[in-house]
């Protein structure tokens, strides 16, 4: 297959390397699975929320739409209306979770006005689903845990 | 914006409902559309696609599943539509996302009308699989159609909730389109209340 000695070395260097990579970041990948606690997107119904948490958000992004963005397409259950994904910090409420770091893919539209750095309140069931979201007052008024316990998971 | 009530709950009257249509002359693009059904008592109910393998034994149904391909399928009623598309039941909320639709109202006999509730049920309970590309909503939605006996050919063209509109409005005189924003209310007896808001 390689005539040339030199030919296969550079070919079995590329394969060494490829394979480091990819052996490090499917380790760093996995890292960020363990530590990540992924949220669910759904609307509320007639349920309340089993706990509310305090988020710091630390990131926005778009989400991947697939090729030629097939993933939007309504008829998918997980296609929602111009979506963005959050991660954040828990940094209020469920005491198990202080600290953990979340994701949550949501419809842009109830983020509203919330941005990176803000602070919002969510309403999430038993399932890791949550059902509501709302930016929290800057500065909060008073205690976070007693505010959280005040604020109406205003579900739509 | 005038609201138009449509003749739900009924015994003779079913739907089709293209979500994304603006209007009866738009062609919405082919992952901007989605299809449900009214059914006589005026309840909404659709075929979609979930994340998971729709059929076991298949090889690589996960790579296919992550591009559109057999996955789970499942019905939603409107308890489901509720948390998983409420703009799609709610007008309020399809006001709040803007989300048009086109409803086609369409006369039938009473056997048909039952015919047409009977395969959502049975649908319901064994959804089977969903794929992206011809065995999607439009197609179940088709389906019913030809199960109730309604029609009896299957979608000419690729199977989109569009083709399947204008295959039925092509198919009967009595057909009425209404667009805008859809609601449904539970009515305190069965049923729903369906409106339109253009």
């Amino acid at each position: 297959m390689f005539g040339n000695p030199f030919q296969a070395k550079v070919v079995l260097r590329f394969i060494l390397l490829l394979t480091t990579a990819l052996l490090v970041g499917e380790h760093t990948m996995s890292q960020s699975r363990e530590t990540a606690l992924n949220l669910k997107w759904e609307w509320p119904g007639d349920r309340t929320p089993d706990y509310r948490i305090l988020v710091r958000v630390d990131r926005l992004t778009r989400p991947d739409q697939g090729l030629f963005g097939w993933k939007k397409s309504p008829s998918l259950a997980s296609a929602l209306p111009d979506p963005i994904e959050l991660t954040g910090t828990v940094i209020a409420g469920q005491q198990d979770w202080l600290g953990k770091t979340i994701t949550l893919s949501l419809p842009k539209l109830e983020l509203a006005s919330a941005g990176e750095g803000d602070r919002v309140a969510m309403g999430v069931l038993i399932q890791n689903v949550c059902i509501c979201i709302a930016k929290a007052p800057d500065p909060l008024p008073g205690d976070a845990e007693r505010w959280l316990a005040s604020w109406r998971c205003n579900a739509s | 914006m005038p609201t138009t009530l449509l003749p739900f709950p009924s015994e003779d009257t079913i739907g089709l409902v293209v979500r994304g249509k603006t209007s009866p002359s738009h062609d919405p693009g082919a992952l901007e559309q989605h299809a449900d059904c009214i059914l006589a008592d005026g309840s909404p109910v659709g075929f979609f696609g979930e994340a998971g393998a729709g059929s076991s034994g298949r090889s690589g149904s996960g790579s296919w599943n992550s591009t559109g391909m057999n996955m789970k399928g499942v019905v939603y009623d409107y308890p489901l539509f509720k948390i998983h598309r409420p703009f799609y039941v709610g007008m309020a909320e399809a006001k709040r996302y803007s989300v048009k639709s086109t409803v086609l109202v369409i006369t039938v006999s009473k056997a048909q009308a039952l015919l047409f509730k009977d395969y959502w049920n049975k649908l319901k309970a064994n959804p089977g699989s969903f794929y992206l590309l011809g065995h999607n909503c439009s197609t179940h939605a088709s389906d019913a159609f030809i199960y109730a006996g309604i029609i009896t050919g299957g979608i000419p063209g690729l199977d989109t909730p569009n083709n399947l509109y204008k295959q039925l409005v092509t198919s009967f005189t009595q057909t009425v389109s209404h667009s805008g924003f859809l609601g449904f209310t539970p009515k305190a007896a069965d049923g729903y209340e369906v409106a339109v808001e253009s």
